[in-house]
């Protein structure tokens, strides 16, 4: 029996010299000192939709409260199904044009040689950068140009502009991570370009597709900058615009208003919760490349 | 920058190393063969269609945002022809009364967007390194702070911080006498919104810098321990400059999505009281959309533009550098 193999643990139990990755008292009072601040404010929004008329009149501020279903009675309604609808349309429609699109072009960068990819990539860093604030100005004449304007065509196609950058660029990781000697097997077999593409890359890229579309649905479905200049029938509204809308009215019951914030941010965690893992590993994947 | 970038580890997305892409690519004594230069035209043809949406729907509106600003363009001829007026708009736009509060406003609320997100980013991140149950669940939960709409997001604070709102409230159970007017008073506006707004973006850089941490070399940190060095030194002397390029491009990143919150400021305070909480970019949309002086707008837009891509050729620099040096 030796002794001379100290095991590493029982040395990084003693203060100081330790290995920083082990958890401390601190680590747990940072992580609820984490959850009060990310949790309360999430709390405080459910709370706030499932108080009555009358509670969120006499006492607004109370931590606790009867539940009530007023708030929901009052906003689900016509209005809140269409902007929902609107929202859906925008969403759906910006990611399905941005993935497609964005998928064949971080693909073709990942295998395009000399100085083009790293030039592109460039310009994609720029338009992604581009502050929407100063995009929507030039966009509101040209979209008005194609008698886009008040449609939600328009707004998908602003939207897959805006995200297409950031969409390349998420995905092209992923494509770099794929051997290039198994696509070249693959055309010594006598598969083509395009035949290439769809049996043998595409599957391989499913996760950081799966990623990118949602955060792409996540982000479109959350785009208000868009929708409130370049629609002006409310009818058209997204759930955002609605929100907004009803924000900005004088008279605002708060329980409804966070009625409409809740059932607005629901699509959005349901995805969540089906991806989050996925998502997470994604976006420190593709920030890092 | 591939020194930051994240080694996949079992059960992640991620596959092989990205060593091997990088020198397959810079290989030199790649012959090419005709199958060769087959798959570069189909790449090529691939990248059409992306290229065309940008040149169109991106490319396109900077270079009419430009033309705008040295034109005269107001509501009448927005869809007609439009006459240049040299540096006009520039010259309205620096003698408003409010553009030298709105440049300062800008630069507080980019630097405390900043200041605050890599810092408690970074402190988040070490929380969250150990591999407790918690960490994942505080992970997912702050990731989806990140990803709900900002509108939702900015309605919820406006929500508390009201004058007779919760935090008012709680402040009051403390013993404060008077509610401070987080979204109403001039001098509370801007700062509230960039608080909220660095709440938005925290967990973000927290999850990037907590894959850059759990990235770093485990023998390193136990051949620190060894030596002797104490958990502090380790942060300070080995961990912090292996984290150097994760901090730079987070950094970048976060300054960018400063510069484009819109939504926060326009649902929280629409800017105001007057111009106390507006930015740049959110002066120049004030100015097209609600003054209809659009020329002035694009003047301010062009401008926020300009900045931004002063911080992209950066952010290039900095990625290419670090990309050499891996």
């Amino acid at each position: 029996m030796t002794v001379l193999t100290v095991p590493p643990r029982r040395r990084s139990r003693r203060g100081g010299a330790t290995d920083w990755r082990r958890p401390t008292g601190l680590n747990r009072a940072g992580s609820i000192l984490l959850i009060l601040v990310y949790g309360f404010p999430l709390y405080w929004l459910i709370i706030t939709s499932l108080k009555s008329d009358g509670d969120i009149l006499r006492h607004p501020a109370a931590l606790i409260s009867s539940i009530s279903f007023d708030a929901y009675h009052g906003v689900l309604g016509s209005d809140l199904f269409i902007a929902m609808g609107n929202s859906f349309i925008i969403a759906a429609g910006t990611t399905v044009l941005t993935g497609a699109l964005a998928v064949l072009a971080a693909h073709a960068l990942s295998r395009v040689r000399g100085p083009a990819p790293s030039l592109l990539l460039g310009v994609l860093i720029l338009l992604q950068m581009v502050p929407p604030a100063a995009a929507v100005i030039p966009l509101y004449r040209i979209l008005g140009g194609w008698h886009l304007l008040n449609s939600l065509t328009g707004v998908v196609l602003a939207d897959t502009a805006g995200l297409l950058p950031f969409a390349i660029m998420l995905l092209r990781p992923f494509f770099l991570a794929i051997p290039q000697e198994i696509e070249e097997a693959a055309a010594v077999d006598g598969a083509g370009y395009l035949r290439t593409f769809r049996s043998i890359v595409l599957p391989m890229v499913h996760n950081g597709l799966t990623t990118v579309a949602t955060l792409v649905f996540m982000i479109a479905w959350g785009d208000f900058l868009y929708s409130i200049t370049f629609l002006n029938s409310p009818t058209k509204y997204p759930l955002t615009a609605l929100l907004a809308q009803q924000l900005s009215q004088t008279a605002i019951s708060f329980n409804r208003l966070m009625a409409i914030s809740v059932l607005g941010a629901l699509p959005i965690v349901v995805l969540f919760l089906f991806t989050a893992r996925r998502l997470t590993e994604g976006l420190a994947l593709g920030t890092s490349k | 920058m591939s020194s930051a970038s994240v080694v996949p580890r079992p059960g992640t997305t991620a596959p092989p190393p990205p060593h091997r892409a990088i020198a397959r690519r810079g290989d030199p004594r790649r012959r090419r063969t005709s199958l060769a230069r087959r798959r570069q035209r189909g790449a090529m043809i691939f990248l059409a269609p992306a290229v065309l949406v940008l040149g169109v729907g991106a490319g396109y509106p900077l270079v009419t945002l430009l033309h705008m600003s040295f034109s005269d363009v107001q509501v009448e001829n927005l869809f007609q022809t439009w006459t240049g007026n040299g540096l006009a708009n520039y010259r309205s736009l620096r003698s408003l009364p409010e553009f030298h509060t709105v440049v300062v406003n800008t630069i507080g609320f980019v630097a405390v967007v900043l200041i605050g997100t890599v810092t408690v980013g970074l402190i988040a991140a070490l929380t969250l390194l150990k591999r407790l149950r918690v960490s994942r669940f505080v992970q997912a939960l702050m990731i989806m702070v990140w990803v709900l709409p900002p509108i939702v997001v900015g309605s919820l604070w406006k929500f508390m911080f009201y004058g007779d709102g919760l935090i008012n409230n709680v402040l009051a159970a403390l013993g404060m006498h008077d509610p401070i007017g987080f979204i109403s008073d001039p001098n509370w506006a801007l700062w509230s919104v960039a608080a909220v707004s660095t709440w938005v973006s925290i967990p973000f850089a927290a999850v990037v810098f907590r894959a850059a941490l759990l990235d770093i070399p485990a023998q390193l940190l136990e051949a620190a321990s060894i030596d002797g060095a104490s958990r502090a030194q380790t942060l300070r002397l080995i961990v912090l400059p292996l984290l150097r390029p994760t901090l730079l491009v987070v950094a970048v990143l976060t300054v960018v999505n400063a510069f484009r919150s819109f939504d926060l400021i326009f649902v929280m305070t629409g800017g105001g009281p007057g111009t106390a909480s507006a930015t740049l970019p959110f002066l120049g949309y004030q100015l097209a959309f609600q003054q209809f002086q659009y020329g002035i707008g694009a003047a301010a837009a062009t401008i926020s533009m300009v900045v931004v891509a002063v911080l992209a050729i950066g952010y290039v620099w900095l990625s290419r550098r670090e990309l050499k040096s891996a």
